[in-house]
């Protein structure tokens, strides 16, 4: 007998390696390029390691297979959907609300320009004395008015009849007291430039007081009509992102500088001892104040920005109500005769290999997953009723993402507190010991309770990796996917890590 | 998919008999036996095809559903084969994997178009979870297999033994 594999690597087993690694790049791309479809899918997939013992139990006791995961899935819809679905609105309006009150609200003004000249006329940009005040949809062309396209531009398109279109003017108010700007558009007609100033009022107690008139302006070479060069906008809420600025500056800014001055004050006093020299550049330099500023503003902002947004992933009609039963549905009465068609293509020699990894991968898998889940649900629960008692408006928001957090390894519970803390804040525009202490409490307690009470008894919180390389993951994770990402570092890295071992093993076997 | 289902359920009805004949699922009722065929894989091989290497990661045993299969251990560096076992239809090998997860002591090479099924030695763990009694059913059956391949080892250490003492004995006897 002959065995191929024994010594060096044929040319044809190279080529077939390098084929196979290929395939491997392209199906990573492929998933990555549609992954955001895969969360719902994923769900279901997690879920079903959640449920498939019950349905196995319920199998060994003489209940048709089929029929066991139709209890099972029942069950589940009555225990968990119905509540959330008298819950969901509520999470979704907390959502809402809680978005809005972080971007803040916009106004929108749609302006219309004509152009009545004839000669073409082109604005290709803006500027405005406040933030408040933008302009889109610009560069803007507008072609001489329809009457005279034929004979001034035969060239023009023959569907625009006559050069009208529209500006979309946005406000959106930094801060609650009335706005006001003039914005200039900039363009040319033929060779002349020219601009156009727009009067701008927001927030304004009556809005009614500016009424638009339409105007008829010379631009350039050509004449062009506006809907009205005045606008006001009513009355809009800032962004809460200003507020808490405006907080920070008032009240974490002057505790930072009394800080530093108290440091510079003993810092003489240090002088003369080795580890003080050392660090007294790092801490002279003022830097670090500019440098926590930038970094706090940073944090919060990334923070608030993807936190409703995942909860609305997590939590949108479709995904939860339709795709997620649908497929775990399929998962939980089909999953061996999926994993039977999948390993059935596996050729023979590679086969046991195959089948070994899926083991170990279920081995190490399976009780993380379910531990998972449990726990998501047990912290989300304690979170969110903590949250009511103090009072926080948001607490199915904060609490649902702190049970989702507390999945991502040491970093978890932190992105809870400080969600909680960011929102406790916000809904009291106040930074104080007397808002931010009773978060803290709440998290504290429910940390407690998670770690002494909770984790004992779910079985396989851990997957058996270095906590480097968890945080590591973790890293690489919310750099790729963001904040699923982060949920997934851990699984996947410990799938990677059992994967790439027993490949390993196998390979080395097969060139002894 | 009731559709499949069955027909799923159809094709691997045959399967029970031979089973049953194997000792490890001798003593298993039809029930039981259902929840076994669930849970093993049916492979195809043809003549000459590996069905293991030594040394490679074993996940089960194997059961010979039809064709033969030759048992080979290489020893040594020099990689003089020995040909341990050749197991027929009805019978089984690999069964130390079904215990531990450890390379596989010799290689198995179909000799004839040949189909196995895998227990799987995950499966034996889900099966003591969830079943005891049949868990525990088909462990004794696989101790018993076990015991008497170590008194057929023991067996044939000892005839060794006696050989070999008996050529010293005859190797001293010459020389003094």
């Amino acid at each position: 007998m002959n065995e191929s594999p024994s010594g060096g690597l044929g040319t044809a087993q190279i080529l077939r390696i390098v084929i196979f690694l290929g395939l491997i790049v392209v199906a990573v791309w492929l998933l990555y390029t549609i992954r955001s479809t895969l969360v719902p899918f994923f769900i279901a997939f997690v879920l079903s390691y959640f449920l498939m013992p019950v349905v196995d139990f319920l199998e060994s006791h003489r209940l048709n297979r089929l029929i066991a995961v139709a209890v099972v899935l029942l069950a589940v819809f009555a225990v968990v959907v119905i509540p959330l679905i008298v819950v969901a609105p509520m999470i979704v309006r907390g959502t809402e609300d809680m978005v809005k009150s972080i971007i803040g609200e916009q106004g929108t003004w749609y302006c219309v320009v004509e152009n009545t000249g004839d000669t073409v006329v082109k604005i290709d940009r803006f500027e405005s004395e406040l933030e408040d005040f933008k302009v889109d949809g610009l560069p803007l062309e507008l072609p001489p008015a329809g009457r005279d396209a034929e004979s001034a531009a035969p060239q023009a398109s023959p569907k625009v009849v006559s050069g009208r279109d529209t500006l979309r003017v946005v406000f959106s108010p930094q801060a609650d007291e009335p706005r006001q700007a003039s914005l200039r558009l900039y363009g040319s007609s033929g060779s002349r430039e020219d601009s156009i100033v727009l009067t701008l009022r927001g927030n304004m107690e009556d809005a009614s007081s500016v009424s638009d008139t339409m105007a008829s302006v010379q631009f350039g070479t050509s004449k062009i009509l506006i809907s009205a060069t005045k606008h006001a906008f009513g009355k809009y809420k800032p962004s809460s992102l200003m507020a808490l600025k405006s907080v920070y500056e008032t009240s974490f800014l002057p505790w930072l500088k009394s800080a530093q001055t108290y440091l510079e004050e003993i810092l003489p006093m240090l002088k003369g001892r080795d580890w003080v020299v050392e660090i007294l550049p790092v801490l002279k330099g003022r830097d670090w104040i500019q440098a926590a500023n930038q970094y706090l503003q940073n944090v919060v902002t990334i923070l608030l920005k993807e936190t409703p947004g995942l909860v609305g992933q997590l939590l949108s009609g479709l995904t939860l109500f339709i795709i997620v039963p649908f497929a775990l549905f399929f998962f939980l009465a089909e999953g061996r005769t999926i994993k039977r068609a999948i390993i059935e293509q596996v050729p023979n020699r590679y086969f046991e290999l195959i089948l070994n990894l899926l083991h170990r991968i279920d081995r190490q898998l399976g009780s993380y997953m379910r531990g998972m889940v449990l726990s998501v649900i047990i912290v989300s629960l304690l979170s969110s009723t903590g949250l009511y008692i103090i009072g926080l408006e948001h607490f199915l928001v904060i609490g649902l993402l702190a049970g989702l957090a507390n999945v991502i390894p040491y970093m978890g519970p932190a992105i809870g507190i400080i969600a909680g803390v960011v929102a406790a804040v916000l809904q009291y525009s106040a930074l104080s010991f007397g808002v931010v202490i009773p978060v803290i409490i709440v998290f504290a307690i429910v940390q407690l309770v998670d770690n002494v009470f909770v984790a004992p008894m779910v079985v396989g919180r851990s997957v058996n990796l270095h906590p480097l390389l968890v945080i590591f993951a973790v890293f690489v994770g919310s750099e790729l996917f963001g904040a699923v990402g982060m949920l997934l570092a851990v699984p996947t890295t410990a799938v990677i890590k059992v994967s790439v071992r027993t490949i390993y093993e196998g390979w080395r076997s097969y060139s002894v | 998919m009731n559709r499949l289902l069955q027909r799923w359920l159809e094709r691997e009805k045959p399967l029970f008999p031979k089973l049953r004949a194997i000792p490890l699922f001798r003593e298993l009722n039809r029930r039981d036996l259902q929840a076994v065929v669930e849970l093993i894989e049916i492979r195809k091989y043809s003549t000459g095809d590996v069905v293991f290497e030594q040394g490679a990661l074993g996940d089960g045993i194997y059961v010979v559903l039809k064709g033969c299969v030759e048992v080979v251990q290489k020893d040594g560096e020099d990689g003089e084969k020995v040909l341990l076992a050749q197991s027929g239809s009805g019978s089984f090998f690999g069964e130390t994997a079904l215990l531990e997860d450890a390379p596989r002591t010799a290689a198995a090479v179909a000799t004839e178009d040949t189909k196995l099924a895998l227990f799987p030695r995950d499966a034996l763990h889900l099966l003591a979870e969830q079943r005891p009694h049949l868990g525990v059913k088909i462990a004794i059956q696989l101790s018993r297999i076990v015991a008497e391949r170590l008194r057929q080892t023991n067996h044939s250490l000892q005839a060794a033994r006696d050989e070999l003492a008996a050529r010293q004995k005859e190797d001293g006897g010459g020389e003094s």
